[in-house]
């Protein structure tokens, strides 16, 4: 056992050589790299921690966006339930209302077309009525019946009243010299003598006669003088009897037009002085 | 090649050159090579050292060696370990080091000589007072009047002993335990020298964490010795 003293001091020197070279190439370093990540580990903790407590501030703010927002959806529903079914309680009794009118303007209309209907059934079966009644007895006439027509005619020439015979006298004196004789057939010379006769009481100077042959009339005669007209005719019988039927129906049915509706036998006035005379 | 023979009890007896007084013993030799070895490693290590996530395998090594050593360091002093790590940290690595090459063949440990574990014994004698002079400035010495100036040559005793302790345990165990190993050689020289080398690693890791560990405590006693008597009554 001996100590080299030589080699005592150059291990101390070798040592402390050795601690100064490990100091400067590994302590400091890597206490250095350590000291450094542990910091930067810190401060990504410290990140990470302050990140997380945003996120859950932002979570939270989110929760509290969407718990509004479901509550805003959810208000809009009901509202949009509560105006669907207001406006289909509406649309329904728009609905219900329109066909009531409707309803109501259908039966309107078929009652109407019903009256019409009757109008024109009743217009219609009146002019039947009198056309079959103009065709039976234009059949029936003939020169047996003309023979009574005449009889008749002059009958009533002479049976007027005072008042009657006046206006007849008159109108046989402003006439000049024609009295025009209408008849459904043609007149016989005797048959226009009785009648010239008939007359004679009121005439105050010569007159011709003139035949003229008129078959509408059916059966009858018109004596036609400067304005006036003294008549018996199966016709004029039938034009006043439509004429109290049409007069009937206008007062029943105001709206109905009858001329139109009532067909071509229309009476002919011709400005007479007097109303017709019926037999 | 056998550099040191069962006979030669040091490796200082083994001299590979001389010129005068400078004689380059083979414990010299080793000791280079022991140093070559830490500091090629710290400078390679070192030089790419990253305070990234993704470190190397040597790195990470490293740091875990380096952090359990000032682990170590701040439980046995209780303050912050920054200015003991070079001092403790390479006499643990040194004599780790040291220690661990002996399963190389012809590797004769540098700590098996008794200069060597010496002169680390004076660096540790003479690191107390300079720590304890650094820390507490020359209050230190007041420490060894205590509690009466009658223990001063106690303490003065007690220095030296235990620095001679520190230099025979480590040179005891190393020496012996090669010289176990030679003679294991001689007599078995199949199985039983690797279960004995296994062991030998052992011991010298032991050995090198005593040492430094012993130092350390050495050197927090006088700088905690004072704090206690300065904070008490």
């Amino acid at each position: 056992m001996h100590i080299d003293w030589f080699v005592f001091a150059a291990q101390i020197i070798n040592f402390l050589i050795l601690v100064a070279l490990l100091k400067y190439f590994l302590y400091d370093r890597i206490v250095k790299a350590m000291d450094a990540r542990q910091a930067g580990i810190a401060s990504r903790m410290e990140e990470a921690e302050r990140l997380r407590q945003e996120a859950g501030r932002h979570l939270q703010e989110m929760e509290e966006k969407k718990r509004q927002l479901d509550a805003r959806v959810q208000e809009i529903l009901n509202q949009a339930v509560r105006d669907a079914g207001a406006e289909k309680e509406r649309l329904l009794a728009l609905a219900n209302e329109e066909a009531q009118e409707s309803r109501r303007r259908w039966k309107e209309t078929l009652a109407r077309e019903r009256e019409a209907f009757y109008d024109r059934l009743r217009l219609t079966s009146g002019e039947i009525i009198f056309s079959t009644i103009r065709r039976i007895l234009g059949d029936m006439a003939d020169a047996a019946l003309e023979e009574h027509v005449v009889d008749t005619f002059v009958g009533r020439i002479r049976g007027m009243d005072e008042q009657a015979q006046e206006l007849l006298r008159r109108s046989l004196d402003d006439s000049r010299s024609e009295v025009t004789l209408v008849s459904a057939f043609e007149l016989r010379p005797d048959q226009q003598e009785k009648i010239l006769s008939a007359l004679g009481p009121f005439l105050s100077h010569d007159v011709t006669l003139r035949c003229e042959v008129r078959p509408e009339l059916i059966s009858g005669i018109e004596l036609v003088s400067q304005g006036y007209r003294l008549a018996w005719s199966v016709q004029r019988h039938l034009e006043t009897l439509e004429e109290a039927f049409k007069e009937a129906l206008r007062e029943e049915l105001p709206e109905v037009n009858l001329e139109n509706a009532g067909g071509e036998d229309a009476p002919a006035q011709e400005g007479s002085r007097q109303p017709h005379q019926s037999g | 090649m056998e550099i040191l023979s069962l006979n030669q009890i040091s490796p200082d007896q083994v001299v590979l050159l001389q010129w005068g007084v400078v004689r380059i013993t083979a414990t010299l030799l080793y000791t280079w090579v022991v140093m070559a070895i830490l500091i090629l490693v710290a400078i390679l290590v070192g030089r790419k050292a990253t305070a990234d996530t993704a470190i190397s395998r040597w790195q990470n090594l490293l740091e875990v060696v380096v952090s359990s050593i000032r682990e170590q360091i701040r439980e046995i002093s209780q303050d912050e370990p920054d200015h003991y790590t070079a001092f403790i940290g390479t006499l643990f690595l040194f004599i780790g080091l040291s220690n661990l090459l002996l399963i190389v063949p012809g590797y004769v440990a540098p700590t098996s000589s008794l200069t060597t574990t010496a002169a680390l014994a004076v660096c540790v004698f003479f690191a107390v007072p300079i720590y304890g002079i650094s820390k507490n400035g020359l209050a230190y010495f007041k420490e060894y009047f205590q509690p009466t100036f009658i223990f001063f040559p106690f303490h003065v005793m007690g220095e030296f002993t235990r620095t001679l302790a520190l230099m025979i345990r480590l040179f005891g165990n190393i020496m012996s335990h090669d010289k176990v190993i030679a003679i294991l050689l001689a007599v078995t020289p199949l199985f039983f020298p690797i279960v004995m080398h296994a062991l030998g690693l052992l011991i010298g890791m032991v050995q090198a964490y005593i040492f430094s560990i012993l130092a350390m405590v050495y050197i927090a006693s006088v700088t905690q010795a004072h704090e206690s008597h300065g904070r008490g009554p």
